[in-house]
């Protein structure tokens, strides 16, 4: 008996996969597939992705985003460019406009308040509770890899 | 409602197209079988021979008359059994593999001297030997088993199982003897005794 070499032992196990028959598919695998297609078909179309949509609901809604970014850039040129009195703004923009200011002026203001904080705390707590965080993160991930490799990996 | 959809609704609930029905079921076993033999997971290639006939039933206007809707069903089979592999791979290749390094480390090794007789496939050429083998091809690793597919059943040359897997033509080559080594050795086993190979 003679050992068998690569090119051999790859022609062989070549020759033997091949001749195996195809695998009989779950007798349920059918019936998965219809139930999942009625599902689908039961969903109504503004609840799927964008591609599913119909004609009409892509050409209406790219319609609309189109006037909106447009009605946008037009309100941002005129606003820089001096030609609106921002300050004073009139319709139904103005609560909007107003709203948004304020949202801003809040925004700063937590801003400051972070860094007036962080200012005031020495560098040494801060690397110290930054060197707590990354140590307390290290010791659960490895946690999480022991217990992979002993109670997972392992059966 | 989506026009495009060959979906008919009545008052009776949803029906698919009779052609689509028949066409499942000339394709399923074929389908199924690629996903099993990459997975190595019934139950994961039931749910990836599912999602590939949900993405033929939504093209199912060109698929239906395409002659080429065989090749088409095997290369999606193909790359989202690959594409479930390789996600789930990522996710837990740090924990699996971070101590285990030997396959990166054999690409420089000697080949494999396989040591089992030269007819020790005539020997077991009878009954069980197709059950063994397949059951055997389920037991390898992913990183054996599915090269080993890509190559035997899909027709893919070395270079592009390296490409498709996205590791080196060395690594595929070490994987691939070694999956067939360890192929060769359950077989030859089974072949003394079946019981050996069950336990």
């Amino acid at each position: 008996m003679e050992p068998l070499n690569p090119d051999k032992l790859e022609q062989r196990m070549h020759a033997a996969l091949r001749a195996l028959p195809d695998r009989r598919a779950p007798a349920s695998l059918a019936a998965r597939v219809q139930a999942e297609i009625e599902r689908r078909a039961a969903i109504p179309w503004w609840h799927k992705s964008y591609a599913y949509w119909p004609q009409w609901a892509r050409g209406t809604f790219l319609a609309g985003a189109g006037t909106f970014v447009m009605a946008l850039l037009v309100f941002v040129t005129v606003s820089f460019a001096g030609g609106l009195d921002t300050s004073r703004p009139a319709g139904p923009l103005a609560s909007w406009i107003e709203f948004a200011r304020r949202a801003y002026g809040v925004g700063v203001w937590i801003g400051d308040l972070v860094s007036l904080i962080a200012g005031s705390v020495s560098p040494l707590w801060l690397y110290g509770g930054l060197a707590a965080v990354v140590a307390m993160y290290l010791s659960l991930f490895g946690l999480g890899a022991t217990a992979y490799r002993f109670l997972w990996a392992r059966r | 409602m989506n026009e495009d959809n060959p979906v008919q609704a009545t008052a009776a609930g949803t029906k698919t197209p009779v052609d689509f029905t028949t066409f499942m079921r000339n394709y399923q076993d074929m389908v199924y079988t690629t996903a099993v033999r990459l997975l190595g997971n019934e139950t994961q290639a039931e749910d990836i021979a599912q999602e590939v006939f949900l993405k033929a039933y939504e093209r199912w206007d060109s698929l239906s008359e395409s002659a080429t809707v065989g090749g088409w069903l095997k290369t999606v089979t193909t790359n989202l059994s690959i594409n479930h592999l390789q996600r789930y791979r990522k996710r837990w290749r740090f924990f699996s593999e971070i101590t285990q390094g030997g396959d990166e480390a054999g690409e420089d090794s000697q080949p494999v001297e396989f040591a089992a007789p030269d007819d020790f496939l005539d020997r077991i050429h009878q009954s069980d030997r197709r059950a063994w083998l397949e059951r055997a091809l389920e037991k390898l690793p992913d990183h054996q088993r599915v090269p080993l597919v890509l190559f035997h059943f899909e027709d893919l040359s070395y270079d592009e199982i390296a490409r498709r897997l996205g590791v080196s033509l060395s690594k595929v080559k070490t994987d691939m003897m070694r999956g067939r080594e360890a192929l060769a050795k359950v077989l030859a086993q089974s072949g003394a005794s079946h019981e050996e190979f069950e336990s």
